[in-house]
């Protein structure tokens, strides 16, 4: 595992992010802050290090799940009900959701077998179950869809920002070069 | 003990599957769900209810039953960084305070004692000990109370072993105690939890947060026995992924007295103070289960 010593802007460093939005930022913060020796300091380079990009993604997936209940039970009864009901819906179908993922990725592994764990797999699945949600709130006829427009919304723009962060993959690995990553 | 009881099997199994199979983006909300078990668990939630009204001396009952939610969201926090590690070697970022005392520690000739409490991730913190520093370090902890949860700590215990760490569990006293000296003797740094007396560890009376406490005696008996200093260090979570190790000056315990027990009780009561400031300050990450005083 590569690691950062004594300097604090290492937090900028786009490979601690994984979301292409998030990297470019990151970037763009890394190009204006001037370096910050902070003796002690030790910055692992892993691209989930980010704690407001894991936040920011996982309360914009609650968000989805939540907007995603309330339009298949706005129809059969009231709004704020529908909401209610949806708060702790969600935070079940989440867990739900991730322990389905991973039992059928790993019954599928053991037919099979891969080297790894379920990570990269469940990460794509639950993601597309995700998007998946978003679109189907989002042709539904319900307050909801301008939640889920919002997320697919965010989902294009990281679309855009990841072509972005490619073309400029040249200057991003400059930058990190001279923190000591090498890619 | 049933596999499904608090400290059964199942839910370090769950664990491992969970760490194993979450989107890391993900985690935040399951971390915030599995929190919620604290309203289960009685009497874990009570005795930590009890050990903050004795913290925060005046505190509203209601305020504390919110706390007690920040106390497991930080423990669950904490054991999920501590499986990241042993699953894939994942590491939390870290800074030091009290680097100095930290530098003194690594630089010390010959063994010393490394005396911790129930906070932040103990075995993360060992491990990036041993990972930064060229020191063999022995860490102590104690046993699991359910067979199959020690059993399936250990499996997963020996896949991260490293040569650096080894861990010891302190069932027998007066074996391990040899064990311990004869370690430090050969220049090791041995780790101990010292906020809490298991059944059959011999305990110093001391005061924490003005009430009775019992303290464990073996570190600074065994100070005393190898002359070597106690280092308090602590780990502490100071958000996600993100730890700092606090490094205090070193406790001495000597001989001074013709009584054994009073320098003992001198060497908890310096180490009690340095707790009591730590926990203090962090009293949302210790993860004490059981009340430290009956008078709680």
């Amino acid at each position: 595992m590569k690691v950062i010593r004594d300097r604090r802007d290492a937090r900028w460093l786009p490979s601690r992010f994984h979301f292409a939005l998030f990297r470019l930022f990151a970037y763009l913060r890394l190009r204006a802050t001037k370096p910050q020796p902070s003796r002690g300091v030790v910055m692992v380079v892993d691209q989930y290090q980010s704690a407001g990009e894991n936040y920011a993604v996982t309360i914009c997936i609650f968000v989805v799940m939540i907007s995603f209940v309330t339009a298949l039970l706005n129809p059969t009864m009231s709004l704020p009900a529908a909401c209610a009901i949806a708060l702790p819906a969600a935070a079940v179908i989440i867990q739900v959701q991730i322990v389905l993922t991973g039992v059928i990725i790993t019954i599928a592994r053991k037919v099979a077998p891969t080297e790894g764990d379920n990570l990269a797999v469940s990460s794509i699945a639950l993601m597309t179950l995700t998007i998946g949600a978003a679109i189907f709130t989002f042709i539904r006829d319900s307050p909801a869809r301008f939640v889920a427009g919002a997320f697919l919304l965010l989902v294009a723009l990281n679309a855009i920002a990841a072509v972005l962060v490619f073309l400029m993959r040249g200057a991003i690995t400059d930058a990190e070069r001279r923190f000591g990553v090498e890619p | 003990m049933s596999r499904f009881s608090v400290r059964g099997v199942v839910w370090r199994q769950l664990l491992r599957f969970a760490v194993r199979n979450t989107p890391i983006w993900l985690e935040t909300s399951v971390i915030a769900f599995w929190s919620l078990f604290f309203l289960l668990w009685g009497p874990g939630r009570r005795s930590i209810m009890r050990n903050l009204r004795a913290i925060k001396p005046g505190s509203w009952p209601v305020i504390n039953f919110f706390r007690t939610y920040r106390v497991f969201w930080n423990y669950a926090w904490s054991i999920t960084d501590t499986a990241h590690f042993r699953e894939q070697r994942i590491m939390p970022d870290w800074e030091f305070a009290g680097l100095e005392n930290f530098e003194q520690l690594k630089a010390q000739k010959g063994g010393a004692i490394i005396l911790t409490a129930h906070m932040g991730s103990y075995d993360l913190g060992a491990h990036v000990f041993s990972e930064t520093s060229q020191r063999r370090i022995v860490m102590v902890r104690a046993p699991e109370l359910d067979p199959q949860t020690g059993q399936f700590e250990e499996q997963l215990q020996e896949r991260s072993r490293s040569e650096a760490l080894r861990i010891d569990f302190n069932t027998k006293a007066g074996e391990l105690a040899l064990e311990l000296l004869d370690a430090i003797q050969r220049g090791e740094l041995v780790a101990i939890q010292g906020d809490r007396v298991t059944p059959g560890i011999a305990a110093v009376p001391a005061t924490l947060f003005g009430r009775p406490a019992q303290i464990p005696a073996g570190p600074f008996a065994l100070a005393m026995a190898a002359h070597a200093p106690v280092f308090p260090l602590f780990i502490v979570r100071i958000g996600r992924r993100r730890y700092r190790l606090v490094t205090c000056e070193p406790i001495h315990v000597e001989r001074q007295s013709r009584h054994r027990d009073d320098d003992l009780r001198l060497a908890a009561e310096e180490w009690t103070k340095k707790l009591e400031e730590v926990i203090r300050y962090g009293w949302y990450q210790w993860f004490a289960f059981d009340p430290y005083a009956e008078a709680a």
